[in-house]
């Protein structure tokens, strides 16, 4: 596959967005998706590979994430970096991340952004958590006094 | 609608892996839906993750079990301790040589077989044992 694409120059994939913005990638940055991988093996030639599920404001961000990661900077800051973007994101742009990341099957930023949402909910009460991801309490308060009672060690 | 709607169980199963047993359980009584993510299967692995993580025990091959309750080891083992285990904040006070690969953990009358234990030198902490050498 590599070897049909010049050393000078890249080849560039393009993305057309949920809002049909289009995108140029480098191939190797949008190689990271298996989904894309998968996708430009059924269609032919340079044809547009249309992405229905993820906007533009979303589908940018990935692509710095992929692009960031085929670059040759330590792995590790280049992280470091994206983890504290999404720790100070809002919410909608972390969990639509999420969303993206898992249609796009990026197993590396689907990791990063998923650790984001445990971390938020680290030490938080029940009440907290619900307040904070604007969980509906489904259950009776019945239901509820037993859960609480098995795991009441997670409250000591 | 709320942003956790949207995501898929496999997506909460990634989450959920990098939580630790505390949050998780907590979590398991905000609604419904999180409640029964603690019966399924791919929870039983998280609470696994969560119990050798915080014993520091990654890499001691506990494979093919598949059938132990993780979730009653992390909770046995944090109720004995009463608190967050974190073995190495605790002074040492023994040692002991493991030479089957089969253990038993045990609190009151519930008891969960634990197969392909590492063998060798266990260190002993005052509540604790952990960090296999």
């Amino acid at each position: 596959m590599a070897s049909s694409s010049t050393s000078e120059q890249k080849k560039k994939i393009r993305l057309k967005s949920a809002d049909n913005e289009l995108f140029d990638v480098d191939e190797d940055a949008a190689l990271q998706s298996e989904t894309i991988k998968n996708l430009l093996q059924e269609i032919s030639g340079d044809q547009i590979v249309p992405l229905p599920n993820v906007t533009s404001k979303i589908l940018a961000k990935v692509i710095e994430y992929c692009s960031n990661m085929c670059e040759l900077d330590p792995i590790i800051s280049v992280n470091k970096q994206w983890e504290s973007f999404f720790k100070n994101c809002d919410q909608d742009t972390l969990f639509d991340t999420i969303l993206a990341a898992n249609y796009l099957s990026i197993k590396s930023l689907l990791d990063l952004t998923c650790k984001c949402v445990a971390d938020m909910m680290k030490g938080k009460t029940p009440e907290e958590i619900r307040e904070k991801f604007h969980i509906v309490n489904d259950l009776t308060s019945e239901e509820e006094a037993k859960i609480r009672a098995e795991i009441s060690w997670a409250f000591e | 609608m709320t942003p956790v709607e949207p995501l898929v169980d496999d997506v909460w199963t990634v989450i959920v892996k990098h939580m630790d047993g505390r949050s998780l359980a907590r979590l398991s009584c905000t609604c419904s839906r999180f409640h029964k993510y603690k019966e399924l299967a791919a929870v039983s692995l998280v609470w696994r993750s969560a119990f050798l993580r915080e014993l520091d025990l990654l890499d001691i091959p506990f494979s093919g079990d598949q059938s132990s309750n993780w979730k009653l080891i992390y909770t046995s083992s944090l109720r004995h301790t009463g608190e967050r285990l974190h073995p190495t904040a605790y002074s040492r006070i023994g040692a002991f040589i493991m030479e089957s690969t089969t253990a038993v953990l045990a609190k009151s009358d519930r008891r969960v077989k634990i197969q392909n234990v590492k063998q060798g030198i266990w260190i002993l902490d005052i509540f604790v044992a952990a960090c296999c050498i």
